[in-house]
């Protein structure tokens, strides 16, 4: 779907993005993890031209980009930004409705496309009359969301799109687009500083430093084979609630003399979780108990 | 005061209503036209950013010019009247509007703007869509400083004759009259509190209903000024007109009394003194009010109608000085008669012509023409002031004043300061009565018909030239302690001036004559 090809920014010639390469497949969602000024946003706004790479090339289903009109380029490709960027003139349904109309939907469809985004995304209690500034954080969150995804298009660019929020909401919010079967189907590409979000969201997390990619890989593969000091220093601080996200309860299973009860596909850190919001003490300590075994066995197996 | 205020205005207000009209008209006509370029040039400038601070630049230039001075560099560029004083309005309207577009838009908050490219906007509708509307607060903003601005600086454009209230507000001065100088200001400030208010109205609400207002505010805006536009048309092709100072057109000794003497029917344009000869000089009036010592009469090849009827008084120039003065200064006396009787109208002319044509100051003309009656010059005092000498705003007064200085400081021990530029005959009386000067220079004919009250006048005694100053002189010493000295000379009357070319093509000599041709059109 995506496919980036020693892509390079140079900004009075020092290098903020340097030549980069990865593939997004389509339907996946590629995460672009790092500190501020690592070149991870500058990376993402080269996807949609919003900054032209000094060299390298960016194909989107095999066509040079470069090649194409930006202005239409960005018409079929979802924008969501930190700042929400919601136009503070329009009304919510005007808001959302802007792309279609630059697209030049019939008006019917239109209406009846900010209708379903507006039920998708819960926001059935907000007056699609009212301005941005009469909701709250969480809800213009949702209305930008509902705006990039407004002309169903295929790949969606998001920067930071739960940057604004305050953790819980920022928690929920994130767990209900995860659902989203609007989301499941899209390539995405998703900006983050946020170690937790990226895990949660990401098929495949691209982690940068300095404008180079430092790893790339699944979730599982950085959690448990980081391939250098930088990787292993950065995740460090999140080791053992990444190592949790990252094994199913299937995975311990065969660690522990008891019979667990629990979808064996669910991760290990949404079980614990639900354990003990339970009050299910016991049987969370054994999850934790066999954890630790199906760990001590995995090293040893990589020793 | 003798009349209220109230009872003035309802005297006057035909022509408030006129002028106020006139008034409207010059600012929203300056207003469209500023908008219609400062907001093209505005959002020019947003895109090509490097030009933003040369104009900017040019335009806060502009706005430092002082209306008055702006109000002059129009003059020899587009003449007087209605052009260029738009022309000056509206280069007041540029700035505020432009820089507020500019700003309002440049300052829209990146990220909406990033939203705006990211969604697939070109520039264009990311400009029309999103960074206009949200930045027409601000231009509105704008719009109202420009419009409160071009109401105040109107006012002025009354002394390069385009009419407006600045038309009272100056005959007011002229005239010392309170009452006129009120009906003027109250109708500009009413005008400019609710422009202020209305304009202010429209900004909150812009925030909503945008294109509705903008359009409505469009619509109106074009109404208006079709309509007075429409009216002000003058279908009638009379085509003579005249130019007189607002003074010269309310006074007892000026246009009014001509008008009943010769039967006379004018269309007359108020315009500031220093500005009618250009007019006349330029073909935009046909007549004007002249004097009969100014060197332009013969500069611009003018001809002088002569007043067959004797309407206009004598007009002998004399020092006027307070009696406490000779009292403390006696020698003050003896120092300006040296010039008492020297000076005669030709004379007076040249030197006058000395200053509107060959650009010499009055200190040098006086200098000059005192040297050439033999008399001293060179001695210039320092230190503390003795006494004052004042002068009227124009030409010949500023010369006379400054030959007093001259001959008090080399004839006396006395040390001179000048206060020149009086507003008006009522202004500088005023100040030589209150003693803030001491002396300045007065005609007889003014001194009888604007100084003395209008129920104690001997007016019959206007008509024998010489018994003027005999009565002038016994009436200002009872009266008010104030002397006449001795007259200068020349006569320095009101005449009436056509271009020589087209009185003789009229076949007009006279004021009669010109009261006939004017009945017979």
């Amino acid at each position: 779907m995506i496919d980036v090809l020693n892509l390079t920014k140079e900004y009075n010639g020092r290098p903020v993005v340097d030549r980069i390469s990865f593939h997004v497949p389509e339907g996946k969602t590629f995460v672009l993890l790092g500190t501020s000024g690592s070149g991870k946003t500058t990376t993402l706004k080269m996807l949609n031209g919003l900054i032209q790479p000094t060299s390298g090339k960016i194909l989107i289903n095999d066509k040079d980009i470069s090649n194409v009109n930006q202005e239409s380029l960005r018409k079929n490709i979802g924008y969501v930004i930190q700042s929400i960027g919601l136009f503070p003139h329009m009304t919510v349904k005007e808001n959302i409705s802007v792309v279609p109309k630059l697209l030049k939907w019939h008006p019917d469809a239109i209406k009846e496309r900010v209708r379903f985004l507006l039920k998708l995304l819960n926001l059935e209690t907000v007056d699609t009359e009212s301005y941005p500034a009469q909701l709250s954080g969480g809800q213009q969150q949702r209305v930008g969301l509902a705006r990039a995804l407004a002309a169903d298009p295929p790949i969606v660019l998001m920067d930071e799109p739960f940057g604004a929020l305050d953790p819980i909401t920022r928690t929920d919010i994130r767990n209900e687009f995860k659902k989203l079967e609007e989301i499941i189907n899209k390539t995405i590409v998703l900006v983050t500083h946020d170690v937790t979000e990226a895990w949660e969201l990401g098929d495949t997390i691209c982690l940068m430093d300095d404008g180079k990619i430092m790893q790339k890989g699944s979730p599982k593969e950085l959690t448990w084979k980081a391939e250098n000091a930088f990787v292993s220093d950065f995740l460090r601080p999140h080791q053992w609630q990444l190592e949790i996200m990252t094994v199913a309860v299937k995975d311990v299973a065969p660690f522990s003399d008891k019979e667990i009860s629990l979808d064996p596909d669910t991760s290990l850190f949404n079980a614990i979780h639900t354990l003990e919001s339970e009050g299910k003490k016991t049987l969370s300590l054994h999850l934790h108990q066999a954890f630790l075994d199906y760990k001590t066995s995995f090293i040893k197996r990589e020793l | 005061m003798k009349k209220g205020l109230f009872s003035f205005f309802s005297e006057q207000k035909a022509e408030i209503f006129e002028q106020t009209i006139e008034h409207l008209w010059l600012t929203l006509m300056a207003l469209t036209i500023a908008i219609a370029i400062s907001l093209p040039v505005g959002i020019m400038m947003t895109r090509r950013i490097k030009l933003a601070k040369p104009i900017l630049g040019i335009v806060n230039v502009i706005q430092t010019i002082p209306s008055l001075a702006l109000l002059g560099f129009m003059i020899p560029l587009l003449g007087i009247g209605t052009v260029p004083a738009i022309t000056a309005l509206f280069l007041y309207a540029l700035l505020p509007i432009i820089r507020n577009t500019y700003t309002g838009i440049i300052e829209t908050d990146p990220g909406i703007k990033e939203a705006a490219r990211g969604m697939g906007m070109t520039d264009f509708q990311s400009l029309i869509q999103v960074e206009l509307p949200l930045a027409l607060p601000t231009i509105f903003a704008g719009i109202k400083t420009a419009t409160v601005i071009n109401v105040g600086v109107a006012t002025l454009t009354a002394l390069i004759g385009a009419g407006g209230l600045g038309v009272f507000i100056f005959r007011g001065i002229a005239l010392n009259n309170v009452n006129m100088i009120l009906a003027g200001a109250i109708p500009a400030a009413l005008m400019a509190l609710m422009f202020d208010f209305f304009l202010g109205l429209i900004q909150q609400q812009i925030k909503k209903r945008r294109k509705l207002i903008v359009i409505a505010a469009l619509v109106i805006l074009v109404l208006m000024l079709g309509t007075i536009t429409w009216n002000k048309l003058d279908f009638s092709g009379n085509s003579f007109k005249a130019g007189f100072p607002s003074e010269f057109i309310h006074r007892e000794d000026g246009y009014q009394g001509l008008k009943k003497l010769y039967h006379l029917d004018l269309d007359v344009m108020e315009m500031d003194i220093g500005l009618m000869y250009d007019a006349i000089h330029n073909k935009k009036v046909d007549l004007v009010s002249g004097f009969s010592t100014d060197g332009r009469i013969g500069a611009f090849d003018l001809v002088v109608l002569d007043d067959d009827k004797h309407y206009f008084p004598p007009y002998h120039a004399a020092p006027l000085v307070r009696k406490q003065l000779i009292d403390t200064y006696p020698e003050v006396m003896d120092a300006l008669n040296k010039i008492a009787g020297q000076i005669n109208n030709p004379q007076m002319a040249a030197l006058n012509y000395m200053a509107d044509d060959a650009q010499l100051s009055p200190g040098e003309i006086a200098v000059a023409f005192l040297e050439s009656m033999d008399l001293k010059t060179k001695y210039h005092p320092d230190g503390n002031a003795d006494l004052i000498i004042g002068s009227k705003n124009f030409t010949e007064n500023f010369i006379l004043a400054e030959m007093f200085k001259i001959l008090i400081e080399n004839y006396t021990t006395l040390n001179v300061d000048l206060k020149m530029g009086f507003g008006g005959t009522k202004l500088v009386f005023d100040a030589l009565r209150n003693g803030d000067i001491d002396i300045y220079p007065e005609y007889t004919g003014t001194g009888l018909l604007v100084l003395l009250p209008e129920e104690d006048r001997d007016t019959i005694i206007m008509y024998d030239r010489e018994a003027v100053y005999e009565y002038v002189r016994k009436e200002f010493r009872e009266r008010y302690d104030i002397h006449w000295l001795s007259p200068l000379g020349f006569n320095n009357t009101h005449t009436m001036v056509m271009r020589r070319e087209h009185a003789e093509r009229l076949g007009i000599n006279t004021i009669s004559e010109l009261a006939d041709y004017l009945q017979k059109q």
